[in-house]
C-alpha cells in the first residue's frame, strides 16, 4: 500500500514537471470578461548557477527552418588537397571565416556549422531572415576584400571616440591590399604569453608594405575588410627604415581576439574552396502554416488514440490514457531539455511514436484479456499480462531502435531529426507503458 | 473465433507476388516521379492571389526541359526545374514576380546536381544495414526456439515481407507519381524507412507470440501452432493498425501540403505491413517448415 502511494506521487510530480516545462508562452487577458486578470504565463527555465554548475537553459523550444522561416545555405568544401588531419582545423577556420563575413554583412542570427556527411566535409548556413539572400549567398562563396589604407591629413586621433577609427577618415585607397598578403598567424613574442599576429606578405606586397610604413611611422594605418574597419594598428618608428621581414601586430589581444583578427585577415582566402550545393528558402508563413497543421494534427491524431482507447478498453482505457498524455508530456519536455530542433520530419517521428506507445498498452490489454480467466485474482491477472507482453514490446521496439540508429548515423539532416524523435519517443514509450501503466493498473485496478 | 488462416497460404503467396509484380511493372513502366532532392534542380512556391489561376503557367519559359509547374492548393503554385544557373532562375522569378505583383515566393529549395545520387547510394547502403541489423537481432532474440523451427528462418521471413511492403509503396507511388504528381523525394525516403521499422515491429509481435507457443506446446504441428498464433494476435494486430492509420489520416487530411504526400507513403505501407505479418511472413515460415519435413522425409 505504501510502495502504490509513492508511485502516484512520482507519476503525479512527473506531470506538474511535464506540464511545467511544455507549456508555451501565452499572455492571458481575462478583463473582456470582467475579471482583472492580465498575466503572461511561461514555463520553467532551467539554471544551475547558484549550485555551482555552469548550466542555463531556457526551455524555449527549438524550431528549424521548415517551420520558423529562413534560408538555409549548403557549402562542399574540397579538402582533396588538405593532409587528412588537418581537415578539420582547416574546417572549423572556414567556418570561422564564413562565420566572420555574413555576421559583417549583418544578417541576424545566423548560425555556421560544419557538418559530415558521408564523405563530405560541408559547411551549413542558416540564416534566421529570407532578406537579401542573394547578397548573402554571394557573399559566403566569394572572397572577402581586404585593404589596407593610410590615414587622411588633418585627423584629430584625440577626438575619435569609437574603439577603432572611423572609415572616413582614411584615405580611399593605397597600393597595398589583400592581394598581397599570403596569410596571417598567430605568433608569441619571446618570453610573452600575449599572442601577436604576424602579417606574412608575399615578396612584393612586403616592399609595397615597406613604403607605406616608411611614410606613415607613428600613425595608423587602417586593415579594412569589406568596407568594415577591422584593426588600426599604429607603425612603431623602428620601422622608419624599412620593412625586411614579416611586421607583427602587438596589442594586448586576448588569444580568441587573436584568431578572430587572423580569421578576419585570412578571410580573402578561404584554407578549403568552398562550392554552393543547397539552398533552401522557406517563408515564414508557410512555416507558420506547416507548424498549425502538424499541431492541429498531433492534437487531433492523439484525441483519436485517447477516445478508441476509453471506446476499446472501458476503465483500463482510461488509465492507459494517462499514461499516454504523461507519455507526450514527457517526451516533448525532453525535447525541449535537450534540446531537439523541431522539424516538420521530427514531428512526423514524434506522431508514429505515439502509434507504438498505444502499442505497448494494447499488447498489455490484450494479453490481460486472454490471462483473465475463471478463478484468477486482477493481481496475478496484470502480472501475467504485463510478463507475458514484455518480450513481443522488447522485441518490436528494439528492432525499432535498431533502425533509428542506422538512420541517425547515415542519414541526412532531415533524416536524422525525424529518427532522434521516434528513438527517444519509443525510448519514452517504453518507460512510459510498463512502468506508469503498470503502477496505475495496481493502485486504481487491483487496489 | 477460430478461423482456418493457414489453409490458403499459397493463395496468399500467390496474391503477393502479384502485387509485387504489377508494382514492378508500374515502376518500369511510368518509373517514379523524382524531387530535386534526387534530380537536382530548383522548386519555387507562390501564393498567387489572383482569378487567373490557369494563366502562371505562361511564365515557366518554354525551352526548359523536364521542367514542371503544379497546383499544390488552392492558389498555391509549385515550379520546379532542372539545374539552372543563378541568373535564368532570377529571370524566371522576376517574371512571375512583376506580373503577379508578388514580393516574393513562399520558398526556394535549390540542390546541386550531385546530391541526388549521393541520396539514392545512402538510402541503399542504409537500408541494407538495417535488414542486416534486423536479421541478427531476430536471429538472436529467437535463438531458443525449439527444432525444427530455425530461428535464422524467421529473421529471413521478417525481412521479405519486409521488402514485400517496400515494393508495394514503391509500386503505388509509380501509379499515384503518374496520374497525380506524387513525388519521391526525402520525405518519401523517410516514409519508407518507417515503413521498414514498423513491419518488422509489427511481425515481430506475430513471431513472439508464435516462439512462446512453440515452447509451451508439445505437440508439433507447426502450421497450427502458427495458426492459433495469429489468432491470439489478431486483435491487438488490428488494433494497433487501427490507431495507428486514425493518426495518419489525421496527418493526411490536416497535416499540411507539405507532409501529404508522407502520410500517403506511410497509410499504404503500414496497412502493407500489417496485413504481411499475418499473410505472409508467417506463412513463409510454415512453408520453409513443410520443405524441412518433406525433405527429412523422404
Amino acid at each position: 500500500m505504501r510502495k502504490t502511494k509513492k508511485f502516484l506521487i512520482v507519476i503525479i510530480l512527473l506531470y506538474v514537471i511535464s506540464i511545467l516545462i511544455d507549456i508555451p508562452k501565452v499572455q492571458i487577458n481575462l478583463k473582456p470578461i470582467g475579471i482583472n486578470f492580465n498575466h503572461t504565463i511561461n514555463h520553467i527555465a532551467i539554471n544551475l548557477k547558484s549550485v555551482g554548475i555552469d548550466y542555463v537553459n531556457n526551455l524555449n523550444p527549438s524550431l528549424g527552418l521548415d517551420l520558423k522561416g529562413g534560408s538555409q545555405l549548403v557549402l562542399l568544401a574540397n579538402v582533396s588537397k588538405i593532409p587528412q588531419s588537418e581537415v578539420s582545423s582547416a574546417m572549423s577556420a572556414a567556418r570561422n571565416i564564413i562565420n566572420e563575413r555574413v555576421n559583417l554583412y549583418g544578417v541576424a542570427n545566423a548560425q555556421v556549422y560544419t557538418e559530415k556527411y558521408g564523405n563530405q566535409q560541408r559547411i551549413v548556413v542558416d540564416l534566421a531572415g529570407v532578406k537579401n539572400l542573394n547578397e548573402a549567398k554571394k557573399l559566403v562563396g566569394q572572397t572577402a576584400k581586404l585593404e589596407f589604407l593610410t590615414l587622411k591629413p588633418n585627423i584629430n586621433l584625440q577626438s575619435i571616440v569609437t574603439p577603432t577609427i572611423p572609415l572616413q577618415d582614411f584615405n580611399p585607397k593605397t597600393n597595398l591590399t589583400g592581394a598581397d598578403l599570403q596569410n596571417a598567424t598567430i605568433v608569441y613574442p619571446q618570453g610573452s604569453t600575449t599572442p601577436n599576429i604576424q602579417l606574412n606578405f608575399k615578396s612584393e606586397g612586403l616592399s609595397k608594405f615597406s613604403q607605406l610604413a616608411k611614410a606613415n611611422v607613428g600613425k595608423p594605418i587602417g586593415i579594412i575588410l569589406d568596407n568594415r574597419v577591422v584593426e588600426n594598428p599604429v607603425i612603431n618608428s623602428n620601422l622608419a627604415s624599412g620593412v625586411t621581414s614579416s611586421p607583427v601586430i602587438s596589442g594586448n589581444f586576448t588569444l580568441s581576439q587573436a584568431q578572430t583578427l587572423v580569421d578576419q585577415l585570412n578571410a580573402g582566402a578561404l584554407p578549403v574552396p568552398v562550392k554552393l550545393i543547397e539552398e533552401n528558402t522557406i517563408g515564414a508563413t508557410l512555416g507558420k502554416a506547416s507548424i498549425d497543421a502538424s499541431l492541429i494534427a498531433g492534437f487531433i491524431g492523439i484525441a483519436i488514440i485517447l477516445i478508441f482507447m476509453i471506446w476499446n478498453y472501458k476503465s483500463l482505457g482510461i488509465l492507459a490514457d494517462f499514461a499516454l498524455i504523461l507519455y507526450a508530456l514527457m517526451a516533448f519536455a525532453i525535447f525541449k531539455i535537450i534540446p531537439i530542433t523541431l522539424t516538420l520530419e521530427g514531428i512526423a517521428g514524434f506522431i508514429l511514436s505515439i502509434g507504438m506507445a498505444v502499442d505497448a498498452n494494447i499488447l498489455i490489454f490484450e494479453r490481460m484479456k486472454e490471462e483473465n480467466i475463471e478463478g484468477r485474482s486482477r493481481k496475478s491477472v496484470v502480472e501475467l499480462g504485463f510478463a507475458r507482453a514484455w518480450n513481443s514490446i522488447r522485441d518490436s521496439n528494439v528492432s525499432t531502435l535498431i533502425t533509428t540508429f542506422v538512420l541517425y548515423i547515415l542519414g541526412t539532416s532531415q533524416i536524422r531529426g525525424f529518427a532522434i524523435t521516434l528513438a527517444l519517443g519509443v525510448i519514452v514509450s517504453l518507460f512510459t507503458a510498463v512502468t506508469i501503466t503498470r503502477s496505475l493498473l495496481e493502485i486504481f485496478y487491483i487496489k | 473465433m477460430n478461423l482456418n488462416i493457414v489453409k490458403y497460404k499459397y493463395f496468399y503467396i500467390a496474391f503477393s507476388l502479384t502485387l509485387m509484380l504489377l508494382g514492378i511493372i508500374f515502376l518500369i513502366v511510368w518509373g517514379l516521379k523524382f524531387g530535386i532532392d534526387f534530380t537536382g534542380g530548383t522548386k519555387i512556391i507562390y501564393n498567387v492571389n489572383t482569378n487567373e489561376v490557369t494563366s502562371i503557367e505562361k511564365y515557366v519559359p518554354k525551352n526548359i526541359k523536364n521542367g514542371s509547374i503544379i497546383e499544390l492548393t488552392k492558389n498555391q503554385y509549385q515550379i520546379q526545374t532542372p539545374p539552372l544557373s543563378q541568373k535564368v532562375l532570377t529571370k524566371i522569378e522576376n517574371n512571375i514576380q512583376s506580373k503577379f505583383h508578388l514580393s516574393k515566393p513562399q520558398s526556394i529549395t535549390t540542390i546541386g546536381p550531385t546530391i541526388g545520387s549521393e541520396l539514392t547510394q545512402d538510402a541503399i547502403y542504409s537500408i541494407i544495414i538495417v535488414i542486416t541489423g534486423i536479421i541478427i537481432y531476430i536471429g538472436w532474440a529467437f535463438r531458443k526456439v525449439p527444432k525444427p523451427a530455425n530461428p535464422w528462418v524467421f529473421g529471413v521471413s521478417a525481412v521479405l515481407a519486409m521488402i514485400h511492403d517496400v515494393i508495394i509503396v514503391f509500386g503505388a507511388f509509380a501509379i499515384l507519381g503518374h496520374f497525380f504528381d506524387a513525388p519521391v523525394d526525402s520525405l518519401f525516403v523517410t516514409a519508407i524507412l518507417t515503413v521498414i521499422g514498423f513491419s518488422v515491429h509489427d511481425t515481430i509481435v506475430v513471431f513472439d507470440r508464435i516462439r512462446e507457443n512453440l515452447i509451451k506446446t508439445k505437440i508439433i504441428n507447426f502450421s497450427d501452432i502458427v495458426n492459433n498464433s495469429l489468432m491470439q494476435t489478431l486483435n491487438r494486430s488490428l488494433n494497433t493498425s487501427f490507431t495507428v492509420l486514425l493518426v495518419l489520416s489525421a496527418l493526411f487530411l490536416l497535416g499540411g501540403i507539405t507532409i501529404r504526400w508522407f502520410a500517403v507513403a506511410l497509410l499504404i505501407g503500414i496497412f502493407s505491413g500489417t496485413y504481411s505479418s499475418i499473410f505472409v511472413a508467417s506463412q513463409l515460415l510454415i512453408i520453409y517448415n513443410q520443405y524441412k519435413e518433406r525433405k527429412n522425409g523422404s
